[in-house]
């Protein structure tokens, strides 16, 4: 599975139950970002256990994007299904500085920084 | 006409000089249309004060930050025959970024009663979860960037405010970002 999003892709690997995206994800607004939404939320739904988002190829994230995850964590925190694992890269630094939000919404949110 | 200063604005005398300028007007027209170029001008002006060749963290904050701005400026202006003025300045290790722009009284409203949430509020984290909370409820838009830049890029925000003769509200924003010196290699 995988999508375009303005100048950033999104791939999910179903059989390791990941998402990597990747580029720069800038889009307009929030209406921009159901289609993001849609696939994250698709992903989930197809994952048991654990579901890995890897941001680490993703360069820029503005706030409507930081929105649209942050209300995807909410969603599938009242859901309690998968558990959601982040991967970041300390040498992307909004990664290093926002990433870890989204571990304040839902604390069985797992963050790495590599 | 009346004038109103909310936050952190004009910390630096306008008489000291500064080390590197930018000064750009755009047309919000041509950045809605083409929405790539508010990334594209917020890269440049990262790529341009970065401490070195190498200070990807910098150029990545500097253009995240700027990008912000840029992108609040082109959707809340009033469309025609409107400008954006930007002008950026380096101070030792303090990066000024000014966005100039022309909006209605409704988005001046919205931003002076968010920008004087954001100076009102001491526990940032929480403010963060809660409009998130609420607009997972309400399924609203976003509106945490200026949230964002203070709590995660510690960064200083003032905003000036000037009533103009037609009704329009010339609004500028300063934000006051701190290059991290640890990337001076």
């Amino acid at each position: 599975m995988k999508i375009t999003a303005g100048e950033s892709t999104l791939m999910f690997d179903e059989k390791i139950n990941t998402i990597y995206l990747a580029g720069s994800m800038r889009l307009a607004n929030m209406r921009e970002y159901e289609v993001v939404k849609k696939f994250i939320r698709q992903a989930y739904d197809k994952t048991e256990n654990v579901l890995i988002i890897d941001f680490r190829k993703l360069i820029f994230l503005n706030s409507s994007g930081i929105t649209t995850i942050s209300m995807f964590i909410l969603a599938v925190k009242k859901l309690n299904k998968a558990k959601i694992n982040i991967l970041g890269s300390k040498k992307v630094s909004w990664q290093e500085k926002s990433l870890k939000n989204f571990n304040k919404l839902w604390n069985e949110v797992k963050i790495e920084i590599e | 006409m009346k004038t109103e200063i909310i936050g952190d604005f004009d910390l630096i005398p306008k008489s000291l000089p500064a080390e590197g300028t930018i000064h750009l007007d755009l047309k919000p027209i041509d950045l809605m249309t083409y929405w790539r170029r508010c990334g594209l001008t917020s890269n440049f002006i990262a790529n341009f004060y970065k401490l070195t060749p190498k200070d990807i963290k910098n150029e990545n904050s500097v253009s995240t930050v700027f990008n912000e701005l840029i992108e609040n400026a082109t959707k809340y202006s009033t469309k025609r025959d409107s400008e954006i003025v930007v002008d950026l300045k380096l101070y030792d290790i303090q990066l000024l970024m000014q966005v100039k722009n022309t909006c209605n009284k409704t988005n001046y409203s919205v931003l002076k009663k968010r920008l004087e949430k954001l100076q009102n509020t001491e526990d940032l984290e929480n403010l963060y979860i809660e409009e998130m909370i609420k607009k997972g409820d309400s399924g609203q838009g976003s509106g945490i960037g200026l949230l964002l830049l203070l709590k995660d890029y510690q960064s200083k925000i003032g905003a000036k405010f000037e009533e103009r003769k037609d009704g329009l509200y010339d609004i500028t924003i300063q934000v006051y970002y701190f290059m991290e010196e640890e990337e001076l290699i």
